[in-house]
């Protein structure tokens, strides 16, 4: 960073930012400062006179920074933070439970009966878990153009929507279900308890399938949030090595 | 066209947000560019502090307005460029509509100027 270091590392300690979002700014910054620099130059002042103006240019105030501050740590911040700490954990975590839930259901019960009792609420279920399919391979495939991390970061919200569609189809299913069944029982109180115990089941094995899809979109996120995390640090790493 | 509103409690920021966005409706620009530009083409009316220039920027981008890339030109330092989006354009018209009407509410209190 030559003769604006001292400069830059000023400006970026008082820049609570990750070091990925705080490095991107100070590259910003840094590249100004050299046109700046060389602009004055070019007007006849003498280095030392550039340098000073450039720095003087683009000096910023404690409320130019709070509010950088401000713009950089919005909702996605703590979001950021536990996909950076716990994501290998949870990763392995929710994959292990998910694998351990198919085992579970095709075997224990014979197999495919388990999703025999499915309601008809399963079908957008399943919906939305293509759409999450679709959504983490369109995504990996765009990984390999790092050119905009900025991009990739702001379509991470669509596994966490997809997540919690998924759960909402399942309570909403699981809601008008049973309250149909109820209906069916006041209606024919003699086969109220079979009406009951196919309604129970029915609509626990949508909800657990419900769940487990919210499961695999959050594992999704996780994933996609770790890699656009490294792609950034990768960013900020490489145009820190710049002179 | 949807009505804006200029925030009158903080007509700086909404100047400074028009000004960048009418300079980049020309193409893009880098953020020493963008100031260096605003303040010739206002005859020095506009002077502006790069540290006030960067909230702005990072701003609107956040906002959508205008989107930020990275750009290397051949045996330089990497910068950072600044281009209008379609929704920084229908902003900007939004901005333009609304200063008008603004200052015509303005003139209408305190008068014209005699030619």
């Amino acid at each position: 960073m030559s003769r604006f270091n001292a400069f830059l590392h000023n400006t970026g300690e008082r820049l609570a930012l990750p070091k990925a979002t705080r490095s991107l700014i100070l590259v910003e910054i840094a590249s100004d400062l050299e046109e700046l620099f060389n602009h004055y130059v070019q007007q006849g002042l003498s280095e030392e006179e550039a340098a000073a103006r450039a720095e003087e240019k683009v000096d910023m105030s404690d409320e130019a920074l709070t509010e950088l501050v401000r713009i950089h740590s919005d909702a996605r911040t703590w979001t950021d933070r536990i996909a950076r700490r716990t994501q290998p954990f949870w990763e392995r975590f929710a994959l292990a439970l998910i694998v351990l839930f198919f085992i579970a259901a095709t075997t224990l019960d014979h197999g495919m009966r388990f999703f025999a009792h499915l309601t008809v609420f399963i079908w957008p279920i399943i919906c939305i878990l293509l759409a999450l399919v679709v959504y983490f391979i369109v995504q990996m495939m765009r990984f390999s153009d790092h050119q905009s991390p900025r991009r990739l970061r702001d379509s991470l919200a669509t596994p966490l929507f997809l997540g919690a569609a998924s759960l909402v189809v399942g309570f909403a299913g699981t809601g008008i279900i049973l309250y149909r069944t109820l209906m069916r029982m006041a209606a024919d109180p003699e086969h109220a308890a079979p009406l009951f115990a196919n309604a129970v089941l029915g609509t626990t094995t949508t909800l657990a399938i419900a769940l487990v899809v919210a499961l695999g979109a959050g594992v999704a996120w996780f994933v996609l949030a770790g890699r656009v995390a490294r792609i950034e640090d990768d960013v900020a790493r490489a145009f820190m090595e710049v002179k | 066209m949807e009505k804006f509103e200029l925030e009158t409690q903080n007509l700086a920021r909404s100047c400074h947000e028009s000004l960048i966005l009418a300079t980049l409706a020309d193409g893009p620009r880098h953020g020493y560019q963008l100031a260096l530009e605003i303040e010739d083409r206002s005859d020095g009316s506009f002077r502006f502090n790069h540290g006030t220039l960067y909230p702005i920027l990072h701003k609107l981008e956040s906002n959508g307005f205008i989107e930020g890339s990275w750009a290397e030109p051949a045996g330089k330092r990497k910068r950072r460029q600044y281009a209008l989006t379609e929704s920084g354009q229908e902003h900007l018209k939004r901005m333009r509509s609304a200063w008008s009407r603004y200052f015509e509410s303005l003139f209408n209190v305190i008068g014209r100027s005699e030619p």
